[in-house]
């Protein structure tokens, strides 16, 4: 265990002194920004044309529950990316995994290590930012313009916080364990882009057909289950060998 | 006790055979030379005896244990690999931070020190690892290896790319650890530095070994080769005589000399005796002593050829 503490501390070391995460902080204050521009015009709107805040409270919410669950999946997902590029890629690359694997830390280690060490900062940029936004938004415009103070429903709540987590976990799990194994970093990216286009996908339906209901928790944890049982299923093809042959050199 | 020991060890990588039943064995205190021309197999072998690759056929034993059944006593072995695994963002302190936290090594900030002192990093260790050069990248690379103070010590081309003056430094350093009772298997080109520091080698070629033993015994099995100064030309009688000895391996001039190629044990005087009786005009002998490169050639030069 302190093996693997070991791993998640330097990874998040290594990854802090990167580019990585500057950029994917300034990728998603560039998505907030597109996605406050669409609030605003919406509250505005209402706004304009006289709507009484309970009214305009109600026709805002659907869009807020949607917001807290796709933005918090969506920055956790994207802040995953970049630092899962360097964390995993970068020394396969540089074949220091290779050094690391003939240490006691065992692959299975390597690999829990590694994908905690993406999916820790990631999990609580996605929600922190998603949730700081939210709050920004009604301090900045909801509030002066409809004097209310909108914040999602607990189902959905419940879902950005939880269940979000819960199915970028065994994503990022699924995502590093491809990696370790495959050479070719474009099949790496299109089984990351596959994997979050469906989840995505199954997401935002689920989120169309109720935003604030309880199904939504069902649907994440079910895609959490999914994912968990495609990553025991690599597992089986994860070995030391694999590793260092499909490492650059 | 043996520190680590292969018996007919194969291992092939798609369709290629890397490892065709490689047995060798290192005694513990040893400083064994693993030598080979490139793509020979030398590689492969460490990562078999790291527990990396397992082999599909043979045995593999590392302090006693099979590594891939016991992972554990991988706390026992440091290693130096090709690639040197450092991390560019770290400083040296935080890399050997890293594995000493990995490998459980008390009193680690003290560790740390020591090891930097002893290769000559102190007073860098707080610079980015990216901000050295190679030489520094290698002695640090050392330091990892020797950090929790590990019985084996596994290098792969430790001096590879270094200048003179770097690959010095580091055959101390490996000279060190060696007098301090620590098993080294090194893999190298570098014949000179294998000669230097080696007491036992075996030389790899096409994923078989060629060649295993202590580097004073295969250069005395060298030294059995006679160089003969010849006054006149070997009469046809001395000539049928030499066919006819069994411990002459091989005979045959070089330019004017004639050279004698003799097995096991034998005094050379017998033959030499032989050869005057016969009518040979011998002016001179001497033994002619073979260095580990000529050894080497004629493994691998005459397979290559």
């Amino acid at each position: 265990m302190s093996s693997i503490k070991a791993i998640v501390k330097k990874d998040l070391k290594d990854t802090l002194r990167s580019r990585a995460v500057y950029v994917s902080l300034g990728t998603a204050v560039l998505l907030l920004v597109i996605w406050s521009g669409d609030l605003r015009d919406m509250a505005e709107g209402l706004a304009e044309k006289g709507v009484p805040s309970s009214q305009a409270a109600a026709a805002l919410k659907p869009m807020i529950n949607s917001s807290a669950v796709m933005l918090s999946f969506a920055l956790t997902i994207l802040f995953g990316m970049y630092i899962n590029g360097y964390a995993v890629t970068m020394e396969k690359m540089k074949r220091s995994l290779e050094s690391l694997l003939c240490t006691p830390v065992g692959l299975r280690g390597i690999w829990l290590g590694k994908t905690l060490a993406v999916f820790a900062p990631s999990a609580i940029l996605g929600v922190a930012i998603t949730f700081l936004g939210l709050f920004g938004m009604n301090a900045a415009v909801i509030e002066p313009k409809l004097g209310a103070f909108i914040m999602p429903d607990r189902a959905p709540l419940l879902a950005a916080l939880v269940g979000v987590p819960a199915v970028a976990f065994p994503l990022m799990l699924l995502v590093t364990g491809v990696q370790l194994i495959l050479s070719n970093i474009r099949w790496v990216n299109i089984v990351f882009l596959a994997l979050i286009f469906t989840v995505g996908f199954g997401l935002s339906q689920s989120l169309k057909l109720n935003s604030g209901s309880w199904s939504l928790v069902g649907v994440l944890f079910g895609i959490a289950a999914l994912l968990a049982l495609l990553s025991a299923f690599l597992a089986r093809f994860l070995t030391p060998e694999r590793v260092v042959l499909s490492s650059k050199g | 006790m043996e520190a680590i020991r292969l018996e007919q060890v194969s291992k092939g990588l798609g369709k290629r055979d890397i490892l065709r039943d490689v047995s060798f064995a290192v005694k513990s205190g040893d400083v064994f030379g693993y030598l080979g021309p490139n793509g020979a197999g030398k590689t492969t072998t460490i990562r078999v005896i790291l527990g990396l690759f397992a082999p599909d056929s043979g045995r593999v034993e590392v302090l006693g244990q099979d590594i891939c059944k016991h992972p554990e006593v991988k706390r026992r072995i440091g290693f130096v690999l090709e690639a040197d695994g450092l991390y560019d963002n770290l400083t040296a302190r935080e890399n050997l931070a890293y594995y000493g936290e990995i490998y459980g090594v008390a009193n680690i900030a003290d560790r740390i020190d020591e090891v930097l002192e002893a290769v000559g990093l102190l007073d860098r260790a707080d610079d980015r690892v990216g901000k050295y050069s190679k030489g520094m990248r290698q002695r640090l690379a050392l330091a990892r290896a020797v950090l929790h103070d590990p019985e084996l010590l596994i290098l792969d081309e430790p001096t590879a790319g270094l200048d003179p003056t770097g690959q010095m430094e580091i055959r101390e350093l490996i000279l060190d650890l060696a007098r301090r009772g620590k098993t080294v298997f090194l893999s190298s080109h570098n014949l000179d530095e294998v000669e230097r520091i080696c007491s036992r080698i075996a030389i790899i070629h096409k994923g078989e070994i060629k060649l295993c033993g202590e580097v004073e015994r295969l250069k005395e099995a060298g030294r059995r080769e006679l160089e003969i100064r010849l006054g006149s030309p070997l009469p046809e009688e001395a000539k049928a005589a030499l066919q006819g000895l069994p411990y002459l391996k091989e005979w045959r001039y070089e330019g004017e000399n004639l050279l004698l190629s003799l097995d096991g044990e034998h005094d050379p005087s017998e033959v030499l005796s032989l050869l005057l009786q016969k009518g040979a005009a011998i002016e001179e002998v001497r033994r002619r002593e073979l260095s580990l490169e000529e050894i080497y050639a004629g493994i691998v030069g005459k397979e290559a050829g």
